[in-house]
């Protein structure tokens, strides 16, 4: 399934120099991979397999001009970004 | 202002998205600081050079002397709401030791409490630290100190006050600012409260005509260089064109070359992202051996037409 963002947005429509901005970003991604681990002897004989999960992929902001975009939070379907405008 | 967000997911599938905002308000605080004639004579030159009658300058810049205020009320900012906009008050702690081992955390407690909600203003204490002969790194222990006390008051009251370390630009003209460098490893949750600030200076280039020199790019590349630590805020506490030429002691400009330098450097300043206060520095010398160009002249209307520009 490819990446998607339903939406990304602004707590505020305009800022004053020195606020604080805060994005949020709603996003539909699996970036969650599966490992499986299955030990084998001299025997051939296997183990059952051990199922592991680990979070890929990333999700970034960047900004013209620049600005220091801090995540804030994560929970894999929304992501929350403050920066000072 | 044009934010990208990009998203990949395990697979290496990339999505992106723009947002834009727009950041305004940013039109800069100026304010005048001449030694010698005060800021109520400076203002009503200003006012009389272009036919205003209202108060003029955006800020009220001052300087504590030696000693740190126990109060805003004892401060020499404590006029700032009856008589400007805003207040820019540069305090002093000579004991750099003792500010940064704590010896003076209730005095800035105390200070940073008194601070009347609703005054805005930039504060920093010990600038211009390079001038002063001591330790670097005991400079930069208080001032990173000092900010931490203050950005927390400044919080917790809401203030609209913001606190910083001020440093020479010409430390960029070699590597000594690295000894300086309290701004990286700024706490995130001080870095709204903070701003970084300069003192800044240039010079005349010879002609014909004699002109006063780009002030604004080597400010802007210093500027970026902060950017990344988190501040995003930035002041001058003092600038000016010295009428010096560049490199040397002879002096080669005049108050036309302050008049058509000024709407440069305005403009400039203006297209700095953050930039938020910037104080016009007048030596208080007077005559030819003056090294900064006085409120004078054909100078006088234009930097006055600018700062009322800026009035909110």
């Amino acid at each position: 399934m490819a990446a998607v963002i339903n939406s990304a947005t602004l707590d505020q429509a305009a800022y004053l120099s020195g606020e604080i901005m805060t994005l949020t970003v709603d996003y539909t991604a699996d970036r969650t991979i599966t490992v499986a681990t299955i030990v084998t002897d001299a025997g051939g004989n296997s183990s059952a397999p051990v199922i592991a999960t680990a979070l890929c992929g990333d999700i970034e902001v960047t900004s013209d001009p620049v600005r220091i975009w801090d995540l804030v939070s994560d929970n894999g379907t929304v992501a929350t970004f403050t920066a000072v405008a | 202002m044009i934010i990208t967000v990009r998203v990949r997911d395990a697979t290496g599938a990339v999505a992106t998205r723009q947002v834009s905002t727009t950041i305004g308000g940013s039109s800069i605080s100026y304010g005048t600081y001449d030694i010698a004639r005060g800021i109520d004579a400076t203002e009503a030159a200003m006012r009389t050079a272009i036919g205003y009658n209202g108060v003029l300058n955006n800020h009220q810049r001052a300087y504590s002397g030696t000693n740190h205020p126990l109060t805003f009320a004892t401060s020499k900012v404590a006029n700032a709401a009856n008589w400007h906009h805003t207040a820019m008050l540069n305090t002093k702690l000579t004991d750099w030791a003792g500010l940064a081992n704590g010896a003076y955390d209730a005095l800035i407690n105390g200070f940073w409490s008194s601070w009347p909600v609703g005054i805005r203003g930039w504060v920093t204490c010990n600038h211009e630290p390079e001038n002063d002969g001591g330790d670097p790194a005991v400079w930069v222990a208080g001032i990173r100190r000092y900010v931490a006390l203050a950005a927390a008051r400044i919080r917790a009251r809401g203030l609209d006050v913001a606190v910083g370390g001020v440093l020479m630009s010409y430390s960029w003209d070699s590597e000594r600012w690295r000894d300086y460098d309290w701004w990286t490893g700024l706490p995130t949750i001080d870095r709204p409260q903070t701003f970084f600030g300069l003192d800044h200076y240039g010079r005349c280039l010879p002609g014909p005509p004699v002109v006063g020199e780009d002030m604004i790019t080597p400010l802007r590349e210093i500027i970026d260089s902060v950017r990344p630590s988190g501040i995003q805020r930035f002041a001058l506490f003092e600038c000016g064109l010295d009428r010096r030429r560049k490199g040397q002691s002879t002096i080669i400009g005049s108050n036309q070359t302050i008049a058509d330098w000024l709407p440069g450097f305005d403009t400039g300043l203006q297209s700095i992202a953050g930039m938020e206060a910037a104080n016009m520095f007048f030596s208080g010398q007077v005559g030819p051996a003056a090294q900064y160009a006085q409120i004078g002249g054909v100078a006088l209307p234009i930097w006055a037409q600018i700062v009322k520009n800026g009035l909110p």
